[in-house]
Parts: C-alpha cells; structure tokens; sequence
C-alpha cells in the first residue's frame, strides 16, 4: 500500500487516541477500585447490583426491625417476670393466711398487702417503650390495665416481615393471658378475689383464691413462654438477615468491583503499551527523505 | 516542478488529491531525409490520482461514523443510571421500603412517620433527577440539531456553487482540479452531518440527495435545510425543494450522518428509557395509592393518596409529588386499617408493593435493572457502533490516501528527477550557446 504524509499522521493520531483511551480506563478502574462504575461498562452486572441493592436493603430493613421488635419482647419478658413474682407472694399470703391461726386483724392487714399487689401487678404489665405500651394490642396509646385491673386494650397484634414475604406475629395478647377472655384465668380478678377474701376474714374464701391465684400462676408462666418462642424466632429471623445482608454486599462487590491486583497489572500493561506507542509513532515522524537530502 | 511544489504545500490539506503532469513529446518538426526532428516535451494535462470507487464508499463511510459518534455521544452523556449516580434510585426505592418496615413496630411513633415521609420524598427526588437527566440529554440534541441547521446550508450551497463554477472552468478546458477537491471536501462534510449521497450520473455536476431520497442540491441548486418543530413538541429538521418547493420536516428515518444520529438517540433510545422510568414511577405510585388510600391516619381521616401523580404514566416521573398534606403533616400517613393508633393493617398491604409485578417486571427493582440494563446496552453498543464506523472510517480514509494523499518523500524525489531534467535542458542551451560562440569567434 502506498504511504501518504497523511497516513502517517493519521495512523500515529489513532494509535496514540487507542491507547490512551485504555489507559485512562485502566486509570480509571485502579483508582477507583469499581469494574462497573458506569451502566454502558457491562449492562449485564450494572442490572444484577440494582438488584442485590434490594435484597441488601431488605435485609437491612428486617434485622433492624427484627431487633426492635427484640427489644420490645425483652422488656414485655422482664415485665412479666415482675408480674409472675409479684403473684407468686399473692399466692404466698393467701397459703399463709388461709390457716386459721391468724385473726381477723391479721387478714386485713393482708387485704392491704393485696391490694399492693394488684397495684404491683399492674403496674408492671403497663410496661411502656418510646410512649408505646406494649401489651394493649394495637391500641398502644392506652395502658392496658386500669387501676381496678380491667383490660382497656384490644385482640391486635402486632405483625413483622421477618422474611422476603413472610410476616409473622411478633407481641403477645395480654386479653388472653393476663385478662384470660376465651375461657382462661383473669389474673387480676384473682387477686382482687384473694384481697376481698382476706377483707372479710373469709378462710373458705380465701382457700377457694388459692386455685385461681395457682392458675394463674400457670398461665402467666405459660404467656412469657410464648415470649420466649417469639424471641426465639424474631432473632433467627435476624441472624438470617445479616446473613443474606452480607451475602447481597459480597454478590455486588463480586459483580462491581475490580480485583486490585488485576487492575494494578492492567494498568501497568497499559502504561507500557502507551509508551510503546509514542515511542513508535515519534520514530515514523523522524524517517523522512526530507532530511537527508542536501 | 510547479506541480510537485504545489503538492508539498498540501499534503497536508483536507480533500487535497496530488497532482500529477501528464508530459508528452511536442509534435515533431517536418520530416527530414534523416527523419523526424523532435521539439521536446509539452504537458499534455494535469490530473488528479483518485479511485472513484474509493471517493464513492466514503460518503456512506462518513454518514455511519457521524451517525454512531452522534448517538455514543449522547447516551453517553446519561449518567443517572450509572452505580454513583442512578443506582440513587434503587438505593432511594430500597430507603423508601426500609423505612416503612420501621413503622412496623411503631406506626404512629412522629420521628419514624416523619422519616418514612421524607425517604418517600427522596425517592420522588431520584426519579426526578433521573427523568431531567434525560430531558436535559433531549434538549441538548435540540440546540445541536438547530446550530447544525445553518451549516448543513452553508455545505450545500457551497456545493451548488462548486457544481457552477466547475461547468464553467470545464468548459474553458482542463479539469478544475482544485475546485473538485473543494467540492470533494464539501461532500465528504455533508455525508457526515446528513448522510448525503451522491446520485450516480455522467453529469459533472453532482446530485445530493438525504437517505430519505429528498434532493438536497441538483445542479447549481441547493435545497433550504432549517428546523420546525412537530406536532408532538420534536424539533425536526425541515427541506425546502430545489425547485422553491414550501419546506416540510424531515422524520427521524430520512436523515443519516450526526443529525441522523442524534434524532435516533433521542427519539428512540431515549424516549425509549424515558417511557421505561416514567412507567416505574407511575405502577410504583399507583400501587402504594391504592394501598394507602383505604388506611386511616391517626386523626382517623381516610381516602387520600400518598403519591399524587398525573392522570397517565406520561411524564410520571418529573410530575410525582408526595401528597402535600401528608408532606406537611406526617401524621396522615393512613397506616392503620382499624383506626387503632399501634394497628399497621394498611402499612402491611403498603409493604406488598415491593413483590408487586410493575412496569411488565415481576417487582419494582427487577423494574429499575431492566431499566439499567436497557440504558446501558444501548449505550453500550453505541459506543461499539462507533469504534466499527471509525475502523472502518479510518480504513477508506486510508486507501484513500494511499491513492491521492502526497507522499513527502514522493515528491522530493520528484522534484529531484525535474530539478535533473531541468539541469540536463539548462546543459543543451549552454553547449548550444558555446557552439555558437565558437563559430562566432571563427576569423
């Protein structure tokens, strides 16, 4: 092929434009550490880290709240650990005071010491977290339990995706448990049963409280199990969720990142092929006959 | 030696075809009984060395390289897709979602309404962003398309002229050489900006036409190129006949070169990657209204959406807005189906919408990577179009050149043998001069 003055410049133009091009790629890519910095470098990964940004923010999202919702299960369980011991003396005053060695004096001092009870009582299952209380069903702007131990809260749950589309309960329902609508105990209404017996220095009566107060003892053993499960399975919820979380980091760096290593002998291969370059085409200027005729 | 020196002074000029002198013996004197006497050399011609095969490919050569650079160019130019910049609107989405999933636990917490309202704001501001990415993209074809306008002009009645002027020197005899690769160079410009081709014919003067077969310059004529805009809002370049014909606009389809690609890449792949978004935004919004809509806000209100959105998907995502009520007051978010104030009845529904089958994908960010994907593919192949056309470019230029370009050394040995030719003619007169002397001298 017959070689122009142009085709010259033209060729040592494009080699020199080539090569920088890569170079500045492989710049690119070593500084920044990213394969996949822009969506036209590679459709495909660009596609596939929209995607494990969802499910990495999903998993976020469900160990955060899964913690949450942990919290709120902690303190419901400590709440009923104070509620199960203060029933536990309530059972222990009516033992003592159902034997007919005490008198009337002494059972209405117990009426008193009942009475504080129920108040204990209450008082711990109105347990409160950030201005929520947590055992009023879906009515947590309410305390659960009046003064007189009546349940003013609803039959709601509260629900967690714990899961990509799986939503389970994660709060216990005090109506059951505590309150025992649906056949069960009402706890509270034990112990007003063994302060009122104990007011009218009734040993039958207060014989007859001790089963109620044993059951609920039962019952409200059996409510902070359920506790226990639902903890249980809110946290392995979670620990899953780290788990996918991380698997979704590790699937996108994999997918967006450049291996350091690589990118580093990249980038000196492509130096070198630069410097090759303007070597050779600085060389194809200087051969010309134009100097060396005289 | 005139012509070898005119060569070096433009080897370097764009267009320039070498000359070469075509040299033939002048006619001989009458003849003699020794046969005929010789009176040296005359130039016959000077011609130019072109391959018309060559010259005719690399109109089409030009017309692919300015159509693909036009198109990588601007898709190019997106960057609201790209891992820093685009992947906001998947971050911003997956933000949105997380933060409902907060209220889970606390649905009438202010802090975490407050939060979730302003992560629904975010992802409103994504999608606008993105969407102006876009249209910033389309507009800036508008205003090359509309500076283009006058130079496409300018090159065509640059030819019209050329054609005229070269009838004229034809006729005065010799080809015009310079006036050819002038009119070379105006061609060669306008296959890039338009795709013109060139109409075969035995006629010297050439017949431009678009892709489309409108004739943009027959003879000493050339057509009025401008711009007008289309009934549905598209700058569009518009021709006047050559004949004086009322100029009509052009579609995207009878335009090659740069404003054919730049026509290509906002009327399809852009408008394409727009309809993609704006259909996103539209199922995506629509399905947490339809949700929101029946849930109760904490003042026991209902019936309102959370995103208010224009009545089609059209321009959805520059248009979503965060209702303003809910913007303003946090707490009508309508998160509960009972009215009860820790009930998140409706938020659970709200929640769906992240497996919810939208814009033709299976969920919202399979949507959003289908929509990466398609960005990125075609500008993607884009910038491979364009490094094809500029090889292949770069190609014909080449055996172009190695035809008609000038070779230095070339010419130097050319101006070499004249420089001889001339020495050896100057030698003749001298011997002839002292032959004469000679005989003058005789006593």
């Amino acid at each position: 092929m017959r070689v122009s003055e142009r085709y010259i410049y033209d060729s040592g133009r494009q080699r020199l434009e080539v090569r920088r091009e890569a170079l500045a790629k492989a710049t690119e890519q070593a500084s920044s550490g990213l394969r996949v910095s822009r969506a036209r470098d590679d459709p495909r990964a660009a596609a596939l880290l929209v995607r494990h940004e969802g499910v990495r923010a999903r998993a976020d999202a469900i160990s955060t709240t899964a913690g949450s919702a942990l919290d709120d299960l902690d303190a419901v369980d400590s709440a009923l650990g104070e509620a199960s011991a203060t029933l536990e003396q309530a059972v222990s005053l009516a033992v003592q005071l159902s034997n007919d060695t005490f008198n009337a004096t002494d059972r209405a001092g117990g009426a008193q010491s009942a009475s504080q009870l129920l108040k204990a009582f209450v008082g711990a299952l109105n347990i409160e977290s950030d201005g929520r209380f947590l055992l009023s069903g879906t009515r947590d702007d309410t305390p659960p339990f009046t003064d007189a131990g009546v349940y003013q809260g609803d039959d709601g749950v509260r629900r967690l995706e714990l899961a990509p589309g799986i939503v389970e309960q994660v709060s216990v329902r005090a109506d059951l448990g505590v309150a025992g609508t649906g056949g069960g105990t009402n706890i509270p209404a034990a112990i007003i049963a063994l302060r009122d017996a104990l007011a009218a220095n009734d040993t039958n009566a207060i014989r007859a409280s001790i089963t109620g107060l044993n059951d609920s003892v039962r019952q409200l053993s059996s409510l902070r199990t359920d506790v226990g499960a639902r903890a249980v399975s809110v946290q392995s919820a979670r620990s899953v969720a780290f788990g996918v979380k991380d698997a979704a980091v590790r699937a996108a760096a994999n997918e967006g990142e450049v291996d350091i290593a690589s990118a580093a002998t990249s980038l000196a291969e492509a130096e070198r092929a630069f410097e090759a370059a303007t070597q050779a085409t600085a060389r194809s200027f200087r051969l010309t006959l134009l100097d060396s005729l005289r | 030696m005139a012509t070898a020196s005119h060569n070096l002074e433009n080897a370097s000029t764009d267009g320039y075809a070498r000359q070469r002198v075509s040299l033939t013996t002048s006619p001989a004197l009458n003849a003699t009984p020794a046969g005929s006497i010789g009176t040296g050399v005359r130039v016959e011609q000077i011609t130019q060395a072109r391959d018309r095969f060559i010259e005719a490919r690399l109109p089409g050569l030009r017309s692919e390289f300015g159509f693909s650079a036009a198109r990588d160019s601007t898709l190019n130019a997106i960057s609201s897709f790209d891992s820093e910049g685009g992947a906001a609107v998947a971050t911003r989405l997956g933000d949105l979602f997380a933060s409902l999933q907060q209220l889970q636990t606390r649905p009438a917490d202010p802090s975490v309404r407050r939060a979730a309202v302003g992560a629904a704001a975010d992802f409103v501001r994504a999608l606008g962003t993105a969407s102006a990415d876009l249209a910033t993209a389309k507009s800036s074809v508008d205003v090359d398309v509309r500076a283009r306008a006058p130079e496409i002009q300018q090159l065509a009645d640059r030819v019209a002229s050329l054609n005229n002027e070269i009838a004229i020197a034809q006729g005065n005899g010799g080809p015009p050489n310079d006036l050819l690769d002038q009119r070379q160079v105006a061609i060669d410009a306008l296959a890039e900006q338009v795709g013109a081709r060139i109409v075969p014919g035995d006629d010297p003067a050439v017949t431009l036409t678009l892709p489309g077969g409108q004739p943009l310059v027959v003879g000493n004529r050339a057509a009025r190129v401008g711009v007008g805009t289309a009934s549905d809002g598209r700058l569009l370049l518009s021709l006047g006949g050559t004949d004086g014909a009322p100029a009509r606009l052009l579609d995207q389809r009878d335009v090659g070169g740069t404003v054919g690609g730049l026509l290509e890449a906002r009327d399809v792949d852009l408008t394409s990657v727009e309809n993609e978004l704006d259909t996103l935004a539209f199922d995506v919004a629509s399905a947490f209204n339809a949700a929101h809509s029946g849930g109760i806000a904490l003042d026991g209100s209902t019936g309102r959406p959370l995103f208010s959105l224009p009545a089609t998907a059209q321009g959805a995502a520059r248009l979503m807005r965060v209702e303003a009520s809910i913007a303003a007051d946090p707490n009508l978010l309508q998160l509960s189906s009972t009215g009860a104030s820790g009930d998140a009845g409706t938020l659970q529904a709200m929640l769906q919408v992240r497996d919810a089958a939208v814009a033709g994908a299976t969920d919202p960010f399979s949507a959003l990577a289908s929509i990466t994907s398609s960005i990125g593919e075609r500008s993607r192949s884009a910038g491979t179009d364009r490094l094809s056309a500029q090889s292949l470019l770069n190609h014909g230029v080449a055996q172009r050149d190695s035809v008609s370009g000038v070779s230095i050394d070339e010419e130097l040995v050319n101006l070499q043998q004249a420089e001889r030719a001339f020495q050896a003619a100057t030698k003749v007169i001298s011997t002839a001069d002292q032959m004469l002397q000679t005989i003058l001298d005789l006593r």
